[in-house]
């Protein structure tokens, strides 16, 4: 069995184009969310969306007009280009077998909506190139490409793509760790990306779970979630003899509630699940746990569900958790992408991210999220956790080198 | 790697226009292959597989189709021994995510029903499947076009090297006639216009009396190549199992039932349990682009 590393990271959301950007913005407790302003929608709620455009991504990735290219793919590419980037900075080269793993919700939904409005009556009209990015595993397979084409990129021996909503990305970067563990892979890429889009931001509304106001998780008045884009990824690698990695990826689980399609259990059966075989994977007693970084939607369910959880597992220890949704928003199948990215920086630096708009506890629970800001803070482990409709939970430990 | 056994197979198809000869064109087609018996269209029905009738109305016409097929290679199984549910979509609940799609144009973004948008997801059969049975372990969606059930067989036997002593794993997909315009325009239509097609396997770590194969790998490799470069890569495959092409029963993807289709390697499987034996090889070339090799003995 080998141990796995994290070498390099990339992400970019609401909260900043780069990991750097994303550090600031939790310094200085700065939100991403805003109002929609990328695309036409009937609906008024905040969202977390990355502030380039389409046309700004396709310049910045030196991308010519030609061919389409999902917005999803393109947020992909910048993160995962980075994440490669970095670790080639910090001098490993890729070799022998390498895989890409990209979790997503959308995939390029955000294209084909646009076609189906225009053209749902007439289906031979339109230019039918526009939907060939439809499907999530064209996302990926762009991703592919445009690593392929950085220089020093080799191509990938394993490449494939999960979607189990919300928790996607999570499952990727599980995926890849346990290929690395049992040998089937020396070095992945892993991670997440989507877009926003009207199809998900009214499938959330008509659910009912859309905050009208920037969400507020754990705290007593919350009331919804707020839905958010972007992508992140992470360079696993089993190369023992990293000193510039940011930390190990120690544990993981993925188990599913089979409570309901879309709501969580009271009792926090699922996440409660998740995170204690998690700690068992990585062999880790509750108490050596420094960090939770919690799904923590701000929805009443998600959050009275996971702080059971949380009060099941750690009983009257609770160590410091947050929830990073307040900054970018609920990146959907991105979400675990974008934070296990913070996570491996928050190991790596030591800082204590807190989290935003809290004022007092849910009643019955009375736990209060970490709300500060600290660096050098010497974190040994953090739990991860990303949780998604269907039941899915899912976490992942992090651990110092 | 430990041994890896099928010990049960269920696959539910139910299309309309096939443009192959021997398949009547106007007329739909059902066929529903059980652990090596068709069940006659008759004797089907859906009631019987999901008997909670709230939830069965509910459900879109795949995801009722891939919830049905899974359940029936569960037939039997203890809940707690299932070790993991993984499952495989190319394009997903495609009605759902027309019906969601249609009412936000035609409602203007207000009160929509939330049913459609919430099947739309993809790990949705997977789901059921879990809430139905009370399975509480590993669950996993797998949607990457070609290597969409590859991947989740393959997930499927790495978890019963880690110990699993039983794992289902599926690849379903559905078309409907707007989409099967699409991908004509496309050119890549399949040869049925609308329906489902659900295909699953129960992998486990004990061969019993009811084993239907061993299956020994799954491999995948991305990328153009020669034909004479993935004949080299296949054969190395076969080698390395011990045997080669040649002697092996070869399923081919493109030539079954349903042309190009993303998970069509799922219902090739099946149907190369019923019909295979021996050394027995899947071979997917999906799109030129997604290669894969299924190598199996069926007993």
């Amino acid at each position: 069995m080998r141990d796995v590393y994290v070498i390099g990271a990339g992400v970019v959301s609401a909260a900043g184009s780069d990991l750097g950007s994303h550090i600031d913005s939790f310094r200085r407790r700065k939100s991403g969310l805003g109002k929609v302003s990328l695309f036409r929608t009937a609906l008024d709620v905040p969202a977390g969306e990355v502030s380039m455009s389409n046309s700004e991504l396709r310049r910045e990735l030196s991308l010519p007009g030609k061919p389409v290219i999902s917005r999803t793919a393109l947020l992909g590419m910048k993160a995962a280009s980075q994440a490669f980037e970095d670790a080639c900075s910090s001098g490993f080269r890729l070799k022998g077998t390498i895989g890409l793993i990209c979790g997503t919700s959308v995939g390029g939904m955000d294209i084909s909506e646009d076609f189906w409005e225009t053209h749902r009556d007439d289906l031979g009209e339109g230019d039918i190139s526009s939907i060939s990015m439809h499907d999530c595993g064209a996302s990926t397979q762009a991703i592919a490409s445009y690593l392929k084409s950085i220089a020093g990129c080799p191509g990938f021996d394993f490449i494939t793509t999960i979607s189990t909503a919300c928790s996607s990305a999570g499952n990727a970067i599980m995926l890849g760790a346990r290929m690395i563990r049992s040998g089937q892979l020396d070095y992945a890429i892993v991670g997440g990306m989507d877009s926003l889009c009207r199809f998900t931001l009214n499938g959330f509304n008509s659910l009912m779970i859309l905050d009208s106001k920037p969400c507020r998780p754990f705290d007593a008045t919350e009331a919804g979630l707020n839905l958010g884009e972007g992508a992140g990824f992470l360079i696993l690698a089993s190369d023992v003899s990293c000193r510039q990695a940011y930390c190990r990826v120690t544990g993981w689980s993925n188990v599913d509630e089979a409570f309901h399609q879309t709501g969580s259990s009271p009792e926090g059966d699922g996440p409660y699940m998740a995170m204690s075989q998690a700690l068992a994977v990585a062999g880790l007693k509750p108490s050596e746990i420094s960090f939770v970084n919690t799904h923590g939607t701000g929805t009443p369910s998600n959050d009275l569900s996971e702080s059971s959880a949380l009060i099941r597992l750690f009983q009257d220890h609770v160590p410091p958790f947050n929830s990073l949704k307040a900054y970018f928003g609920h990146t959907l199948g991105a979400s675990e992408g974008v934070e296990a990215v913070c996570c491996a920086a928050a190991v790596k630096y030591g800082i204590k991210i807190g989290s935003l708009n809290f004022s007092r506890p849910i009643p019955g629970t009375g736990l209060v999220p970490y709300t500060g800001f600290e660096e050098g803070a010497g974190i040994d482990n953090i739990i991860s956790n990303s949780f998604g409709f269907g039941g899915n939970c899912s976490s992942l430990v992090f651990s110092k080198l | 790697m430990r041994h890896c056994y099928i010990n049960g197979y269920a696959l539910i198809i139910s299309v309309d226009g096939f443009d192959s000869v021997d398949r009547d064109d106007s007329k739909a087609f059902f066929d529903c292959l059980y652990n090596g018996s068709h069940v006659p269209r008759d004797s089907f029905d859906y009631k019987k597989i999901i008997s909670d009738g709230n939830l069965r109305r509910r459900m879109g016409p795949l995801v009722k189709s891939g919830v049905a097929a899974g359940l029936l290679c569960l037939d039997g199984v203890p809940s707690d021994s299932v070790g993991g549910i993984v499952t495989a979509t190319g394009l997903g609940f495609l009605s759902d995510t027309e019906r969601f799609m249609n009412d936000m144009i035609d409602r203007n973004e207000s009160m929509l029903n939330p049913s459609p948008f919430m099947q739309s997801t993809f790990n949705t059969v997977g789901s059921h499947i879990a809430m139905i049975r009370g399975i509480h372990s590993y669950n996993m969606t797998y949607v990457h076009r070609g290597f969409s059930f590859e991947s989740a067989l393959s997930d499927a036997m790495m978890l019963i090297d880690e110990g699993a002593e039983t794992v289902l794993a599926g690849g379903f997909d559905e078309m409907t006639f707007p989409v099967h315009k699409l991908l004509v325009r496309l050119g890549s239509a399949p040869k049925f216009q609308n329906g489902e097609i659900s295909g699953f396997v129960l992998l486990s770590s004990i061969r019993t009396g009811n084993t239907f194969a061993e299956l020994h790998c799954v491999k995948t490799r991305y990328g153009h190549f020669s034909e004479e470069n993935l004949e080299k890569w296949r054969s190395d495959v076969a080698l390395s199992y011990g045997t080669d092409l040649e002697s092996a029963g070869i399923f081919d993807c493109d030539s079954s039932v349903s042309g190009p289709y993303m998970t069509d390697s799922a219902s090739v499987l099946c149907n190369a349990l019923e019909k295979g034996s021996g050394k027995t090889f899947i071979r997917n070339d999906f799109c030129g682009k997604n290669h894969s090799l299924i190598l199996l003995d069926i007993l």
